[in-house]
């Protein structure tokens, strides 16, 4: 007798033994996760093509002449299940069968909530969707409490839900309220790093430094009366913060509307100027400071057969000091706009996403000076495209103490490429820095996550030539470099989140840790040379070179910074008791960081806490 | 956990998420035109650089902080918070009569090196990095010796200055022009040209020099650098002038500077004010 059998066997038992008539005669009673049980028997290793051979069984014919309404309900559920699995576009017809044949049952509520929640989306539950069924379901279990008819299973079906409501109602670990809700949540983040919160790319930030602090319009060479520890003191992981509150408006017909405020702060963080780089007598590091206030709307809207779509977008207006050369006090305030609209389709069992980002800072042009040298702005514009491969593979596995080969349902293999763009205005020059990027993240069918990514990294300067009126470097300050990021990060699951369907209700129920290593070499490729005059000692009549050639020589300046990196993170998310408690996702890691050519290491820590509650239910 | 059915564990259910699949029949058209206006949003970037700025030679008369950029600091003002400026803030108030582009409020605080100065410079910060703005002055000065167009010039620089009262009128020294990439440590390959014109006498427009690293000899432009001039500054406003009447200019990177020390005033303070810095 083979697996298959015995299992549809197995159902078969459970049916009966479950089955009670029901009292409005639409047939006998049948325990929802039948329907899943089915699923499974159909799916269970088989390939593609298999599995729709099965959906085509069960789908001609759905039902039987005569059969009862539940069984029917059952059937529908089945077929729905087969269909989101395959990609076939009635799966949401097909759920609404199963309600409409038997409209008690909370479990296919609840299977239909679970479309959306879990498979629909781009970047985001549609949770307007999935929400109705969610609720729905939860007034079904209680019509049946009510009514005597609550059953065992309607107890799992109940915590499911909750927990799918949870899931859908986190957006970032952020716990939000019901349909129609007031909600309210928190962040901190505290970071001793290289890097800042955005993970920007540290080794371009510092190569442009260096590049520009030697460049002739500023000291006329780094080494101008200092020495190679200005070259050292350019990398820094400043102390910093940020904490950031927000107030979402939740209308289940419209959308959510976000009210967010924010502070960040940056200790040490900038060159204060960069003729005097630290240690430099009077070269100092300042402090940056950022206040942030703004309103966003984010929905995820169900647009097939065209495809999932969410609109997010927003204002902030942004008060930021410390950023500008020489002026440590200036404050700088801008709006920014901003909008990150992605597009999901599923291609076969596959999914592809695409996903755009625009920011534009609006910041004032200086309101002095000269006209053309007083403008500013920042662009950045970005596009990822990622394809994620849900269809079983075929790996080696041991079962029963044998080591075969085994279709294995995994958590999708996933390849990403994209593009990011930065430009900053200043005046007639424009800093441009892109990247792009291609990277691969398996997840596997156990606890262990593998991503791997190449990032190469760009950086330049534009500026008009008043003379000749043409376009290209700068010459005062050639800040061209080239470089690529290599990142590799092993993920294990500790407590997986996916594993756990329902919560246990206590007061601190830890719903995911993972531990994280990631791994990150950055490595230059090429770059403008920095600047470099010989002049001649007048003493020892011996060449003098601008540039400090301690590290690497001007011509190889752009490998200063060349790095490695490895760490552990703790990646962790808890719920509070209830679906309506707080939900609380930490983040706390450990980066050694050593950057080779100035021999110079870095431990970087960082912690990050999000919690959320929910407020108030309109 | 009670009342689960023991056949289907969270484990089979979630732990290996069953794909999500919807794949219908899409119109490509209709897909292309979203992304084609999503894209369009994302096309929008920083404006061209040649939008940002007219290129070309300034023409006749201007208004020195309409094109120059008072960023070369020097002396103490090389020292962080020593030597400040305010741009447009804390002017002398009222403004001279009819005075053009910004007033400027500089605040020296003495140190070490007990002098301080400001240029304003065409591009900001340059010491002869790059070539400086262009200039077609209003006054014909004749024929260029080397050929081509006219020389020309101006008569003078002029601007307004004062300070806050000290117990002695500090000594300010100003100028126009006067930068010149080769004096300077490591030397920039660029400077302020021009040509002395004395009447009656060809134009000085080229000088011969000789090549540090070569020794070869060669021929340069002249540089422009009228001299340089000083007075007591007072509390009220007064308007100085720079003469550049026996100067033809073609090219300025330092459009205007002045200096003052700690001299007459040790350890004092200084407010000094400038407005309506015009060449004319």
């Amino acid at each position: 007798m083979t697996k298959l059998s015995l299992v549809v066997r197995a159902i078969c038992l459970m049916l009966a033994v479950t089955s009670i008539a029901s009292a409005e005669d639409r047939g006998p009673e049948i325990n929802p996760y039948e329907c899943l049980g089915r699923y499974e028997a159909a799916t269970g290793n088989r390939s593609m093509t298999q599995v729709r051979a099965e959906l085509e069984k069960k789908l001609h014919p759905l039902w039987e002449p005569g059969e009862p309404h539940t069984v029917k309900a059952m059937k529908a559920c089945v077929v729905a299940m087969l269909e989101s699995r395959l990609g076939d576009g009635d799966a949401a017809k097909h759920y609404a069968m199963a309600v409409d044949e038997d409209p008690e049952e909370p479990g296919y509520e609840f299977w239909y909530g679970r479309y959306y929640s879990g498979f629909r989306g781009a970047r985001g539950v549609i949770v307007e969707s999935a929400e109705d069924h969610f609720y729905r379901a939860l007034e079904k279990v209680e019509a049946k409490r009510k009514a005597g008819k609550f059953r065992e299973y309607h107890a799992v079906v109940e915590e499911w839900t909750k927990k799918q409501l949870l899931v859908s109602y986190q957006e970032d670990g952020l716990h939000l309220g019901g349909k129609n809700s007031v909600s309210v949540s928190g962040q901190f983040s505290v970071s001793k790093d290289t890097r800042d919160f955005f993970r920007n790319n540290e080794m371009r930030l510092f190569t442009g430094e260096l590049m520009f602090s030697s460049s002739p319009v500023r000291g006329l060479g780094v080494d101008k009366g200092t020495n190679k520890s200005q070259v050292y003191n350019i990398v820094r992981a400043p102390l910093r913060n940020r904490e950031e509150g927000r107030l979402r408006l939740r209308l289940n017909a419209i959308g959510a509307f976000d009210f967010s405020a924010a502070y960040e702060s940056c200790k040490d963080c900038q060159i204060l100027t960069y003729y005097l780089v630290p240690p430099a007598p009077y070269g100092r590091f300042t402090d940056v400071n950022l206040r942030e206030f703004g309103g966003g709307y984010e929905r995820v809207f169900p647009i097939y057969p065209l495809f999932d779509f969410k609109l997010k977008g927003g204002v902030k207006y942004v008060d930021r000091q410390g950023v500008v050369e020489f002026q440590e006090f200036q404050h700088e305030k801008f709006l920014m706009y901003e909008a990150r609209p992605s597009f999901s389709h599923f291609v076969g069992p596959d999914k592809a996403t695409l996903d755009l980002v625009y920011v534009y800072m609006d910041v004032p042009d200086v309101a002095f000076g000269v006209p053309t040298e007083a403008q500013r702005g920042k662009y950045i514009r970005a596009a990822n495209f990622e394809y994620a491969i849900y269809r079983p593979f075929v790996l080696p596995e041991v079962r029963n103490g044998t080591m075969g080969m085994h279709r294995t349902p995994t958590r999708g293999w996933y390849w990403n490429a994209g593009v990011a763009d930065d430009d900053d205005v200043y005046g007639i020059k424009t800093v441009r820095r892109r990247d792009f990027y291609l990277g691969t993240r398996f997840e596997g069918a156990g606890n262990w996550d593998f991503s791997l990514q190449g990032t190469l990294s760009t950086s330049n300067i534009t500026m008009l030539d008043r003379a000749t009126g043409k376009i290209g470097d700068d010459p005062t300050a050639s800040m061209t470099s080239k470089s690529v990021r290599t990142t590799a990060i092993i993920q294990r699951r500790i407590i997986n989140p996916d594993a756990i369907p329902g919560i246990n209700g206590s007061i601190v129920d830890a719903d995911m840790i993972n531990l994280v290593v990631p791994i990150t070499w950055d490595k230059g490729l090429s770059g403008s040379p920095c600047y470099d005059a010989i002049t001649t000692d007048s003493v020892t009549n011996r060449p003098v070179h601008a540039f400090n050639s301690t590290y690497t020589t001007a011509a190889d300046c752009y490998k200063t910074y060349e790095n490695f990196r490895v760490g552990a993170e703790i990646w962790s998310k808890f719920f509070g008791v209830g679906h309506a408690g707080p939900a609380l996702l930490t983040t706390i890691g450990y980066d050694y960081q050593y950057f080779y050519q100035i021999k110079k290491a870095v431990n970087a820590v960082h912690l990050n806490v999000r919690m959320g509650w929910d407020w108030h239910k309109l | 956990m009670s009342g689960r059915p023991d056949t289907f564990t969270g484990d089979r259910v979630f732990g290996k998420r069953p794909p999500p699949s919807q794949m219908l029949t899409i119109s490509l058209e209709k897909v292309a035109t979203a992304l084609v206006a999503s894209l369009a949003l994302i096309a929008c970037g920083p404006p061209d650089e040649a939008s940002r700025a007219n290129a070309g030679p300034i023409n006749g008369p201007f208004v020195v902080s309409k094109n120059f950029t008072p960023s070369g600091f020097m002396g103490d003002g090389a020292i962080p918070n020593r030597l400040t400026v305010g741009i447009n803030k804390n002017c002398k108030m009222p403004r001279p009569a009819g005075a053009q582009g910004d007033c400027y409020h500089y605040l020296y605080k003495v140190g070490d090196v007990k002098w301080a100065g400001s240029y304003w410079v065409y591009p900001s910060n340059s010491w002869g990095t790059v070539p400086g703005r262009e200039l077609v002055g209003p006054v014909d000065l004749g024929p260029n010796p080397a050929g081509g167009d006219n020389l020309h010039g101006y008569h003078y620089v002029r601007f307004y200055a004062a300070i806050d009262p000290l117990p002695n009128p500090p000594f300010v020294q100003y100028w126009a022009g006067r930068i010149d990439g080769r004096k300077a440590t490591p030397p920039q390959p660029y400077w302020d040209e021009g040509c002395s014109v004395f009447p009656g006498t060809p134009a000085m427009c080229t000088v011969m020099t000789t090549d540090p690293v070569t020794g070869a000899a060669k021929t340069e432009p002249f540089a422009f650098a009228p001299t340089e001039d000083g007075a007591r500054f007072t509390p009220e406003w007064v308007q100085y002038k720079i003469d550049l009447s026996k100067w033809s200019v073609s090219s300025v990177i330092g459009a205007f500077g002045f200096a003052t020390n700690d001299t007459d005033n040790p350890g004092q303070t200084q407010s000094i004010y400038f407005d309506d810095i015009v060449w004319e």
